[in-house]
């Protein structure tokens, strides 16, 4: 990726950019997941720059959009397709219509989590969304925190005692803490 | 004579390209042996044999310093972590702190491996029974059952050259490894978890590396001989559990028991087949005990309640070597008077 748009990125964070450069940065974030990620980073450095509450479920957020799309496209906007079905028909509509959804999601989820601006005509999807799916990455993909922190003890030790530096490298403790939980 | 000169004639008959490909012919295994020579020398040259390789990669982790930034792949998905690894009075102590989401960290020193991560409170871990670093490397004799362990070529890794060794296990109850060797140092620059088809499950790689000059405190000795699962005796369990049939190629090489923060106490049962490696713990059943299989990546865990109590798997090995291994759990019999 070359830093050009990173900078726009960045701008973008930063309410700076000029408009006329807007659409074409959106199309590039629908479009390459790398630069989601790093929006995704950018926003997190953002609000523990401003001490703002972090809530690491908006980082999911985007891929549970996305699953739920995927695996429940109904859910988009049926109703919108009975009132103009001449003008959204077709599929090229529809998978616009789905980035379109995806892309406000990705950038509007670290607004809603950070700032706690009240619903819009977006919250309500994501959020009828969010209860349908579960956390991908949840640490032992458990819902009782004790059973997890447990589970966690158990790994330590194990990785504590068992064969590890040398003949593994790095990986054993990478996936104590390359994982991110979904809580 | 004249039978003789009538085969003089035939022979005489026959095109030179005929006993250009038969001469050839009697050549060519001269040449493959000559070739396989040249091959054996260029290896020995080279130091491409990967057991040369992998004990040069175990070596430098410790008795190098250096730090570093590297990126985590799994599952599609990329974090990036700060690497500081250095030899500190004869011991490697490490430091992991993931630099993208929540702070997430992990130090590993002489006695203890503390651990903070993002959901609970910090776990402070001593290593039971002296320090079980691998001190030995990977020895591919002592592998051979279930893995093979293979020089897979070179590539280049954070703009360095690296040789490629593949430890590939030869059934699905274990993972394998891939080993990017930087030529130089021998520092693992890309270390790759695999399944039995060789598919990359979770990669790790330096994307920027730095040397340190050794520590001053550094000893004139190495590293002080360690105990090594690797290399420890297959033992028998000394409580009342059995583990029998356990998943194929593990044994168990240690057990000691923990007290527990709450009073209660845990016996833990460590198993390995040389490289791979799960635990079971087995405490007095309560609420919070795993009933039936959890992972993160390819972290695997399995439980289940018996007799009154909890038994719990966990390692990095795959699901259904937990769970086999937890399934033949069960308690000895009592002594026939």
């Amino acid at each position: 990726m070359t830093d050009e748009p990173r900078q726009r990125l960045s701008a973008l964070q930063d309410g700076e950019l000029a408009p006329a450069q807007m659409p074409a940065l959106l199309d590039a974030l629908a479009a390459d997941t790398e630069l989601r990620e790093r929006w995704e980073r950018y926003t997190l450095i953002g609000q523990a720059i401003r001490g703002e509450a972090i809530d690491p479920n908006a980082r999911a957020l985007a891929d549970r959009v996305r699953d739920a799309l995927a695996t429940e496209p109904t859910i988009l906007c049926p109703r919108r397709l009975e009132r103009a079905p001449h003008r959204w028909t077709g599929r090229y509509a529809g998978l616009a219509l789905a980035a379109s959804v995806l892309l406000v999601a990705v950038l509007a989820t670290p607004v809603f989590m950070g700032d706690a601006v009240g619903p819009t005509a977006v919250g309500p999807v994501a959020a009828r969304l969010v209860e349908r799916q579960t956390l991908p990455l949840q640490r032992w993909h458990l819902e009782h925190p004790e059973l997890a922190s447990k589970l966690d003890r158990y790994l330590v030790t194990h990785q504590a005692t068992a064969p590890s530096t040398g003949a593994k490298g790095l990986l054993p403790y990478a996936m104590l803490v390359g994982y991110e939980p979904g809580r | 004579m004249q039978c003789s000169s009538a085969m003089n004639r035939v022979v005489d008959r026959r095109p030179a390209s005929y006993w250009l490909v038969l001469g050839l012919c009697c050549l060519l295994p001269l040449q493959v042996l000559g070739a396989e020579a040249k091959v054996s020398t260029d290896s020995a040259a080279d130091s491409v044999s990967p057991s040369v390789l992998l004990a040069r990669m175990t070596e430098a982790v410790r008795s190098l310093n250096y730090e570093g930034t590297l990126v985590y792949l799994h599952q599609n998905r990329l974090e990036t972590l700060s690497l500081d690894h250095r030899i500190a009075d004869g011991q490697i102590e490490e430091r992991l702190i993931a630099l993208s989401g929540p702070i997430r960290a992990v130090a590993s020193g002489k006695d203890r491996v503390n651990c903070v991560l993002t959901d609970g409170q910090p776990i402070s871990v001593e290593r039971q029974g002296g320090r079980f670093l691998d001190t030995e490397g990977i020895d591919p004799g002592a592998l051979q059952d279930h893995y093979s362990v293979e020089y897979l070529g070179r590539a280049r890794i954070a703009g360095r050259e690296t040789e490629v060794v593949g430890i590939l296990p030869k059934d699905d109850l274990r993972y394998g490894y891939r080993f990017h060797i930087d030529r130089e140092t021998a520092l693992p620059l890309k270390s790759d978890l695999i399944d039995r088809r060789q598919e990359p499950l979770e990669q790790l790689m330096f994307t920027s590396i730095k040397l340190n000059a050794p520590t001053a405190s550094r000893p004139e000795t190495p590293l002080e001989p360690a105990r090594s699962v690797r290399s420890a005796p297959a033992t028998s369990p000394s409580s009342q559990w059995r583990f029998e049939p356990m998943p194929d190629g593990f044994d168990l090489v240690m057990q000691h028991q923990i007290d527990q923060t709450d009073g209660t106490r845990v016996e833990h049962f460590l198993f390995t087949d040389r490289l791979s490696s799960y635990s079971i713990y087995i405490e007095p059943s309560s609420d919070d005990g795993l009933e039936g299989d959890a992972n993160i990546g390819s972290v695997h865990a399995a439980g289940r309640r018996f007799d009154g109590h909890q038994i719990t798997a966990v390692g990095e090995v795959p699901m259904v070597t937990v769970q086999a291994a937890i399934a033949g759990v069960h308690r000895a019999d009592p002594p026939t008077q």
